[in-house]
């Protein structure tokens, strides 16, 4: 959180509104996932379920008023490197504004020569 | 552009340490099996040789390859943290006369109390998400405050050293700051590591054998740069 004025201070979001942070996502290839579930096992931010022997991002409604805790993505990529059929991808960074903004970023980019 | 090939090949590939930094994922699925002693003392070796300011070495670290103190302490972290989230969530049903104190306290401590880390101290809580995800061997860092200019560094540097080394050998690492709970809010814990003056609790790292492959390389977000370069300024990303 950066230097913030008196009325901005005031205004701080608490938990219930977090819409100024957009939760990463990932995209799950069904065809090559094989439903072992070291996704789900490995997900810090229990982002990932299994539904129908495959998994999938758990639903997000955009305010946490809801489950608390419910699929906050940070975009780590801890499933995409450990899924064994590489069938995860990451489609979407974690995107902060207002409050949360830190430095300016770019798209998602692996790493370059 | 005409790629030259050089001797090394540089342009073409990364070198194996870039390759060791590139692909570290934080491992949080840890198998049973304890790590070998040697290993464990090579990445403490790792961390010795970090730099630090005015070679100061303002650093502690700690071992615990001890299952107890590795659960009890685990517990003693999810009782603080259910402790928070009792005191702090006003998210759940009934609980709505909650929201101006969680907000005063949001206000006071607003790095720590920040809705981001929140996630995970509610998933921690809630029994979701493990504090060192099951890992046999925990390295502690402490600082020594009495170091030259901002310890902090030093030690994130020297923690840093000791994971790359970590996973250079395929073992698997996690950063764990959570543990701070401990410190910070009990005595129990700093009596039981005879932490006092000059040590304060930095972060810790979980240390094992992961389960699966887990490093890979992954895409991130680019950051702007400044470029200064023939007397002008650029943005790259």
């Amino acid at each position: 959180m950066g230097r913030l004025g008196l009325i901005e201070k005031l205004l701080l979001p608490g938990y219930g509104n977090v819409k100024q942070v957009a939760w990463a996502r990932v995209t799950v290839d069904t065809m090559r996932c094989t439903g072992c579930g070291l996704c789900v096992r490995a997900c810090p931010a229990d982002s990932i379920m299994m539904t129908g022997k495959k998994a999938c991002m758990k639903p997000h409604v955009g305010d946490l008023l809801g489950d608390p805790g419910i699929s906050q993505c940070m975009g780590c990529g801890d499933c995409a490197a450990l899924c064994p059929s590489g069938a995860i991808t990451l489609s979407e960074p974690y995107r902060w504004t207002r409050f949360f903004k830190t430095i300016n970023r770019g798209e998602l980019v692996s790493p370059r020569l | 552009m005409n790629k030259k090939a050089t001797g090394t090949n540089l342009e073409n590939a990364f070198t194996p340490t870039e390759e060791v930094i590139l692909k570290r994922r934080s491992v949080r699925l840890y198998q049973k099996k304890q790590v070998p002693e040697f290993m464990v003392k090579r990445i403490l070796e790792a961390g010795r040789f970090a730099p630090s300011a005015g070679n100061a070495q303002p650093w502690k670290f700690v071992v615990i390859r001890d299952e107890k103190i590795i659960s009890d302490m685990t517990s003693a972290v999810v009782r603080l943290l259910k402790l928070f989230r009792a005191v702090l969530d006003y998210r759940r049903k009934g609980f709505f006369w909650l929201r101006p104190l969680a907000e005063i306290f949001i206000r006071l401590n607003r790095y720590e109390l920040h809705p981001v880390p929140f996630g995970a101290v509610d998933l921690i809580a809630r029994g979701k998400l493990g504090l060192w995800h099951g890992a046999p061997t925990v390295i502690l860092i402490f600082k020594d405050v009495r170091g030259v200019g901002n310890p902090d560094l030093d030690c994130g540097i020297a923690g840093q050293n000791m994971v790359l080394a970590a996973h250079s050998m395929g073992l698997g690492t996690c950063w764990v700051s959570f543990a701070k709970t401990a410190f910070k809010y009990s005595l129990k814990w700093k009596r039981k590591f005879g932490i006092s003056y000059p040590y304060r609790f930095v972060s810790s790292l979980a240390v094992g054998w992961p389960v699966g492959k887990p490093d890979g390389m992954v895409p991130r977000e680019t950051h702007a740069i400044d470029w200064y370069e023939n007397g002008e300024r650029i943005t790259i990303y």
